[in-house]
C-alpha cells in the first residue's frame, strides 16, 4: 500500500515500545492516527508531547481483551476520521513459567491479549475497511516466538504462534474476496521494549521462570532500537511484504525444526542467539 | 424581552419545517441532533476511555462498558502533580438524543470555565434502555471516577456533578442515588435548565408551550420514551418534585425565562432550600432552553457557564 499524509492509522499498545516508535513514525509522516493503550498515565505523557509538536491524534484507553472496548475504538477512529488505512494490532504482554505451572488465569490473559485482541481488532475493522473508499493494511505484532518455541514460553509462544497463523489466514481470506486490504506479521527477535517490565510487576511468582526472565531482560535491553523495527514495518507495508523479521539468523533454527517435522525426527530445543 | 440573538434564532427555527411529534422517530430525533463540525475550543488534554463497572439495572446494556470522554483543562500542563477537581457531566437530549459528540463544545468551554477535569458519560438512551438505565449509568461512572481518581489525577474530595436539561436531571437523581446508598461523596450539582418532573404542567410549560425551541410537547414525549409503560415511575429518581430532598449537596441551578422548564426548575430551587440545602439560583432574562449549546449564536452562554465556576 502507497503511505500517504493524512491516513489513519490505529495504534494498540501505543504508549511504549514498538507501538510508541510505530506512533513517531506516523507523526513523522504526517499520519493521522488514534493511539490506543491500557495506562492512562502513560498515554497522557505521551499525548502531552505530541500536542506540543501540533500532531493530528486522538488517545483512547483500551483493553485489547475486552472486545466492547477494541469496538469503541474502531468506533471512535471511524467517528473522528472516517476511515482507517493502518491497523497495527500491536498491543502484547508476557508471561513466562512452566506450562504447568502457569496459572489458569495466566494463560487467559496471555492468550486474550495477544490473540483474541488482535482478533477483535480484525472483527471490528476489517468491515469497516472493506466498506471504506481508501486502501487499508493490517499489521499484527507477532514474535520470533511465534515462528520457534522455547522452554517456559509456553503462553507467550503459543499466543504468537495463533498469531502467525491468523494473519495468514486473514491474508488468504481477503485475497479470496479480492479486498484492498494488506497484511503483515512482524516477527521481531529481542527489541528494546519494556514488555519486561510488566513481567515484573505482575508475575514474580513465577520464580522458576526468574532465570528465563533475566536472559530475556539482557537480550531485550541490548535489543533492536523500536525505531529501526518501525521503519522496518512501514517499508513492509509500502512493499505489501507478509513477513517482517528483525532478526533473519533467527532462520537456520527454523529450518532445522523444519526438518525435523519433515524427517519426523523428534525436535529438540537450540538457543537462538541473534545478533 | 427576548435577547435580540435569541429572538433571530427562534425564528430561524420556527420557519423551518416542524414534523407533527406523532410522526416523530428517535432516529429522526437523534439525526436532528447529531454534532456538526466546527471550530473547536481546545483544552489541555482529551482522553477516550471507558468505564467497565457493570450497572444495576437489567435494561439492555447493562455489561457493556459505559463510554467516557476526559478533558482536562489548559491549566493542567503547569502543575502536572497536583490532583485537580472534577465535574461528572451528563449531555442533556431529552434522555433519548445527543452522545459525547454533541456536547463535546459544551464540555470544553466547561473544562476550562472549571479548570477541573470533565468528565463527559455516554449514558445509555432511551427507547432502548429505559428508565432506570441513564442513572444508574450515572452511578456506575460516580463509582468509577471515585475508584480511579488518583490515576485520573482527580482529587476524590471534589467532584460536582453537571447536566444540562434531561442531563441536569440524571446529575440531580445521581445525588439521590448517592446519598441513598451512601455512595461517594458529591461535592456540588451543578443543574443548566433542568427537567424535573415528568407532570409537564407547571405555567412555563403552558406559557412557553410553543415557539421557544423545546416545545411541551416534546418534552412530554421524551418522558414517554424515557420511563415507558413498564417502569414503575413512581419513584424520587423520576419526579424530583416528589422526592425527599434533604442532605443533598449544594445546587447551583440556572433556569433560563422563556423555557418549558423554567418553573420546574425554579421549584426544586425553591424546595431545596426550604429542605436546608445550600442553593444558588439564577433564572437568566431573554433566553432559551438549550441556550448554552447556542454558544454560537448566544454569546451569554459562554457567560453563564463561567459564572458556575466564580463562586
Amino acid at each position: 500500500m502507497d503511505i500517504e499524509e493524512q491516513q489513519v492509522a490505529v495504534i494498540t499498545g501505543a504508549a511504549s515500545g514498538i507501538g510508541l516508535a510505530l506512533v513517531e513514525v506516523c507523526a513523522a509522516r504526517k499520519i493521522r492516527f488514534v493511539a490506543a493503550d491500557i495506562s492512562l498515565p502513560r498515554l497522557k505523557s505521551l499525548s502531552h508531547d505530541l500536542l506540543q509538536r501540533n500532531i493530528d491524534h486522538q488517545i483512547m484507553v483500551c483493553d485489547v481483551s475486552d472486545p466492547s472496548q477494541v469496538k469503541a475504538l474502531a468506533d471512535l477512529a471511524y467517528s473522528h476520521y472516517g476511515r482507517v488505512n493502518l491497523l497495527f494490532n500491536n498491543a502484547g504482554i508476557m508471561i513466562n513459567g512452566l506450562s504447568w505451572e502457569c496459572g489458569v488465569a495466566q494463560w487467559q490473559t496471555v492468550m486474550s491479549v495477544n490473540f483474541m485482541g488482535a482478533v477483535f481488532g480484525i472483527h471490528e475493522f476489517v468491515p469497516r475497511m472493506l466498506a471504506q473508499a481508501s486502501p487499508a493494511h493490517i499489521v499484527n505484532t507477532s514474535s520470533l516466538a511465534g515462528l520457534l518455541s522455547s522452554p517456559m514460553m509456553g503462553p507467550y509462544s503459543a499466543s504468537k504462534h495463533a498469531l502467525v497463523s491468523l494473519s495468514e489466514t486473514l491474508l488468504y481470506d481477503l485475497q479470496s474476496q479480492g479486498a484492498d486490504i494488506g497484511v503483515s506479521v512482524l516477527c521481531p527477535a529481542q527489541v528494546a521494549s519494556n514488555i519486561m517490565d510488566l513481567i515484573d510487576a505482575d508475575d514474580n511468582v513465577l520464580h522458576k521462570a526468574g532465570q528465563l526472565n533475566d536472559f530475556l531482560r539482557d537480550g531485550i535491553r541490548d535489543g533492536m532500537q523500536p525505531c529501526d523495527v518501525a521503519e522496518l514495518v512501514f517499508d513492509a507495508i509500502e512493499r505489501g511484504a507478509f513477513w517482517i523479521f528483525t532478526h533473519p539468523d533467527f532462520k537456520s533454527a527454523y529450518i532445522s525444526k523444519a526438518q525435523s517435522m519433515v524427517n519426523e525426527r523428534n525436535p529438540c530445543f537450540e538457543q537462538v542467539i541473534c545478533d | 424581552m427576548l435577547a435580540p440573538e435569541v429572538k433571530a434564532l427562534l425564528e430561524f427555527m420556527n420557519s423551518q419545517p416542524q414534523l407533527p411529534m406523532a410522526n416523530v422517530t428517535p432516529a429522526l430525533m437523534r439525526e436532528g441532533a447529531k454534532a456538526v463540525a466546527g471550530k473547536v475550543e481546545p483544552v489541555y488534554q482529551v482522553v477516550n476511555t471507558l468505564i467497565p463497572i457493570v450497572a444495576r439495572d437489567n435494561e439492555p446494556g447493562r455489561n457493556d462498558p459505559l463510554r467516557a470522554r476526559i478533558y482536562y483543562p489548559e491549566s493542567t500542563g503547569e502543575n502536572d502533580a497536583a490532583l485537580l477537581p472534577a465535574v461528572l457531566f451528563f449531555h442533556g437530549g431529552g434522555f433519548v438524543m445527543c452522545d459525547l459528540d454533541s456536547h463535546d463544545g459544551m464540555c470544553r468551554m466547561l473544562c476550562n470555565a472549571s479548570k477541573a477535569v470533565v468528565i463527559s458519560v455516554d449514558y445509555r438512551l432511551a427507547p432502548e434502555a429505559q428508565f432506570p438505565a441513564a442513572p444508574e449509568d450515572a452511578y456506575r461512572a460516580l463509582l468509577w471516577l471515585q475508584q480511579e481518581a488518583e490515576t485520573l489525577g482527580i482529587d476524590v474530595n471534589a467532584i460536582s456533578v453537571c447536566g444540562d436539561s434531561a442531563g441536569a436531571n440524571l446529575a440531580a437523581v445521581l445525588c439521590l442515588l448517592a446519598r441513598d446508598r451512601q455512595g461517594p461523596l458529591i461535592q456540588r450539582q451543578l443543574l443548566m435548565y433542568p427537567v424535573i418532573s415528568p407532570s409537564c404542567d407547571t405555567g412555563s410549560q403552558h406559557k412557553f408551550a410553543k415557539g421557544y425551541f423545546l416545545t411541551r410537547e416534546q418534552m412530554q414525549w421524551f418522558w414517554k420514551n424515557y420511563l415507558g409503560t413498564k417502569a414503575n415511575t413512581n419513584t424520587p429518581y423520576v419526579d424530583l418534585l416528589g422526592a425527599e430532598i434533604a442532605n443533598l449537596p449544594p445546587a447551583v441551578i440556572i433556569t433560563a425565562e422563556y423555557d418549558p422548564l423554567c418553573d420546574e426548575g425554579r421549584f426544586y430551587a425553591e424546595k431545596l432550600k426550604a429542605m436546608g440545602n445550600a442553593v444558588e439560583y439564577c433564572c437568566v432574562p431573554g433566553q432559551i432552553h438549550g441556550f448554552c449549546s447556542f454558544s454560537d449564536y448566544i454569546p451569554q452562554g459562554r457567560e453563564v457557564l463561567y459564572s458556575l465556576f466564580k463562586s
